[in-house]
């Protein structure tokens, strides 16, 4: 498991948090998990405004809100 | 008044003996003109006491009504008698069980004694216990199915024996300090529960005399009018002495308090249905084994009123107002089909109470399915459920025995059995609990007690090395009224679910910690969950945090190069916990540590089990992800990489 940095403004968001899993079976999800949504921030390629943004790697598995 | 002068003085006074009560006290206040009530009426108006006493045993053993719970009905004849090991037997020898340990109270039992009084195992509840009379069902109990008479004599002695040496206090609650008769909860449980049971099982035994009913009848005027003078506020105490003075009320009908005191007590309960339980279903003890007391005292009065013609009693929406404590039973349930036993409570089967819900509310199709455990009814549509005034979060796959299960508590401290336990999850997946807590504990002086009871028994976070600390935060144990939810994020999806609560009321014996514990819970369907914690100090100082997952194995260990922890149980699903932090965590087994502060004990049965401990430290904003996957038992290999 590794965490990815997390970017806001093109400055490191201290309110939110990167995640990738890597699975025995070779799957990877990615997990962005903020204090509050409305803030755009990016990670690992990903951009979003979200509070909690998951990915199986086969695009946007869920996202809220 | 100097004191060799009131040492005398108490010397020369007159040893008071129970009940207070005179015969010409008790008989005035019964309604004489009640019909069966004549030979009595006429006696007492010759104040011949005997002949009153007598006339009014024989009118209680034979009037048809007031009904209780237990019909009364002739013991057993030619029955096989009762091995020397029972536990009637046992009573007769004045062998008596508390904890699963063995008493012997003497010829005379001494009420007031507690062998328990001195060290770790210091408690009141020794003879608490002793003193609410439990033990005579028993005897009563072996007396309905042997018919010999010594049961019921000996159930009948120690009525007696316990009256005469405990007169009723006058002008005093018992509550504080404790008195070990008339503490208000020893005497509801005596009132509204062991004496009507053994009463009414030993109303055709010849050793409850004209006399003795007569004696036990005033007692219980003595506990309904002391349990009406001093209600508790509120929570499973006030329950029970309410109950205990409808039940009073219900059985000396003929008293002409019996009204007010049903009055009252309906009054209470009735009341405490609004301020007692949250709208989603749990009473604000927050403990199921409490909640289930209560619950169990609400609906027992409801019986009682209905097999007494008292419905007219009962306020219209009485029963409508029990309908959801009994689904908390079902949305908070575990796979394994236990609700989970959070604050002083172990986990507890919902059957018995379901089987009742679904008698009062035969709508509800998933009462009767998880009372039948799953034979019958259907499960509730929603698998993921929140509780938002309890602050319960509950995360399923599904209601299958091999769902993947997950309570999140970010609820209030609760009332009267608090743990320090805030944002701790409980997990279960793949039939079988992975993530517990230590559960409870005697309510005694032990380290065990201070460990069931602290942060470092639960699954949640420690600061410093310090304890959360509710308890001297008055304001958070119950939400005010009138309620509100919680200020705590719960969303719930078919793809996932996510929960957010927040700690911060400090931590530290003074609350000088200041440090806010964020968890967030996001639920990867059906498979994982990942926890997001943030410590966020309000100094600028370095802390150090302390994570504690405990969990239910008998071993678990570190994997190598990493900090990841598997639990190890052959042939059964194990749980995996996987922490990333920008900060260097350190993991830790802990398993069994005896001396204070204790580590790694969880109950049912009581025994040491592993404990990952993660440690970090950080200055300012600092967060830890944990992913938490559970594996079945035969992918336990092949899950983690």
């Amino acid at each position: 498991m590794t965490l990815r940095p997390v970017a806001s403004n093109g400055r490191p968001a201290d309110d939110a948090l990167g995640l990738e899993i890597h699975f025995a079976d070779g799957r990877c999800h990615t997990l962005l998990i903020a204090d509050k949504a409305g803030v755009q921030r990016t990670c690992q390629g990903l951009a979003t405004q979200a509070q909690l943004h998951f990915s199986d790697g086969r695009g946007v598995s869920f996202e809220y809100p | 008044m100097l004191p060799w002068l009131a040492c005398c003085m108490s010397l020369l006074a007159p040893v008071q003996a129970g009940p207070r009560l005179t015969d010409a006290q008790f008989f005035a206040a019964l309604d004489l003109t009640s019909p069966g009530l004549e030979r009595v009426a006429e006696a007492t108006q010759r104040q011949d006491w005997t002949a009153a006493r007598a006339a009014f045993g024989r009118y209680f053993r034979q009037r048809k009504t007031p009904r209780w719970h237990i019909a009364p009905q002739q013991p057993a004849k030619n029955a096989k008698p009762l091995s020397s090991k029972s536990k009637a037997e046992s009573l007769l020898r004045h062998e008596w069980t508390w904890n699963k340990q063995q008493f012997h109270l003497g010829t005379d039992i001494d009420w007031a004694s507690n062998p328990m009084s001195e060290g770790e195992s210091k408690t009141n509840e020794w003879n608490a216990s002793l003193n609410r009379h439990f033990h005579l069902r028993e005897l009563a109990k072996a007396y309905v199915a042997t018919g010999q008479e010594k049961y019921a004599a000996e159930v009948v002695a120690q009525m007696l024996d316990w009256i005469e040496d405990c007169p009723v206090l006058e002008g005093k609650s018992g509550n504080s300090p404790y008195h070990y008769a008339w503490e208000t909860l020893n005497t509801a449980v005596r009132a509204g529960e062991t004496w009507p049971d053994a009463i009414y099982m030993l109303l055709p035994s010849q050793s409850l005399t004209d006399d003795a009913l007569c004696t036990i009848a005033k007692s219980l005027v003595e506990h309904a009018r002391h349990l009406d003078r001093w209600p508790t506020r509120s929570g499973n105490w006030l329950t029970m002495e309410s109950a205990a003075c409808f039940v009073v009320g219900t059985l000396l009908c003929e008293h002409r308090e019996a009204a007010a005191w049903r009055a009252h007590g309906m009054e209470r309960l009735h009341r405490q249905m609004a301020t007692d339980v949250y709208p989603d279903g749990l009473e604000i003890e927050l403990a199921i084994g409490y909640n289930n007391w209560v619950l169990r005292n609400f609906s027992s009065i409801l019986e009682l009123a209905r097999l007494n013609g008292r419905e007219s009693e009962v306020p219209a929406d009485y029963l409508a107002q029990l309908e959801r404590m009994y689904a908390y039973h079902v949305y908070a349930s575990m796979p394994n089909r236990l609700v989970p036993g959070l604050n002083d409570s172990s986990d507890s089967s919902p059957v018995k109470i379901l089987q009742e819900g679904y008698r009062y509310f035969p709508q509800r199709k998933e009462f009767l399915w998880l009372a039948s455990d799953g034979q019958q009814g259907r499960p509730p549509q929603e698998t993921s459920y929140a509780f938002p005034y309890s602050g319960h979060y509950v995360m399923r796959s599904g209601w299958d025995a091999d769902a993947r299960w997950l309570l999140l508590d970010a609820g209030p401290y609760g009332s009267g059995h608090q743990h320090e336990d805030k944002l701790q999850c409980l997990l279960s997946a793949y039939g079988k609990p992975l993530l517990i807590e230590a559960g409870t504990y005697m309510y005694d002086q032990s380290r065990w007690r201070r460990y069931v009871l602290s942060t470092r028994g639960h699954n949640t976070i420690r600061v410093d090395g310090e304890e959360q600390n509710r308890r001297k935060q008055r304001e958070s144990f119950v939400l005010p009224l009138p309620f509100q939810p919680l200020d705590n994020t719960w969303v719930t999806r078919k793809e996932f679910d996510f929960a957010v609560g927040r700690y911060d009321s400090g931590y530290g014996p003074k609350r000088e910690i200041q440090v806010v514990h964020t968890r967030a819970v996001v639920f990867v369907k059906p498979d994982y969950w990942v926890l997001v914690d943030t410590l966020q100090p309000a100094d600028g100082r370095e802390h150090a945090y302390e994570s504690l997952f405990h969990l239910n194995a008998g071993t678990a260990d570190v994997l190598p190069g990493s900090s990841a922890v598997m639990t190890r149980s052959p042939k059964e699903a194990n749980l995996v916990l996987w922490p990333a932090a920008a900060q260097t965590i350190k993991a830790e087994i802990v398993q069994g540590l005896t001396e204070e502060p204790v580590q790694g004990w969880a109950q049912r049965p009581w025994r040491p089990v592993p404990t990952a401990v993660y440690q970090w430290k950080a200055q300012g904003v600092s967060r830890v992800a944990t992913v938490l996957y559970p594996c079945p038992a035969a992918r336990t290999r092949r899950c983690v990489r």
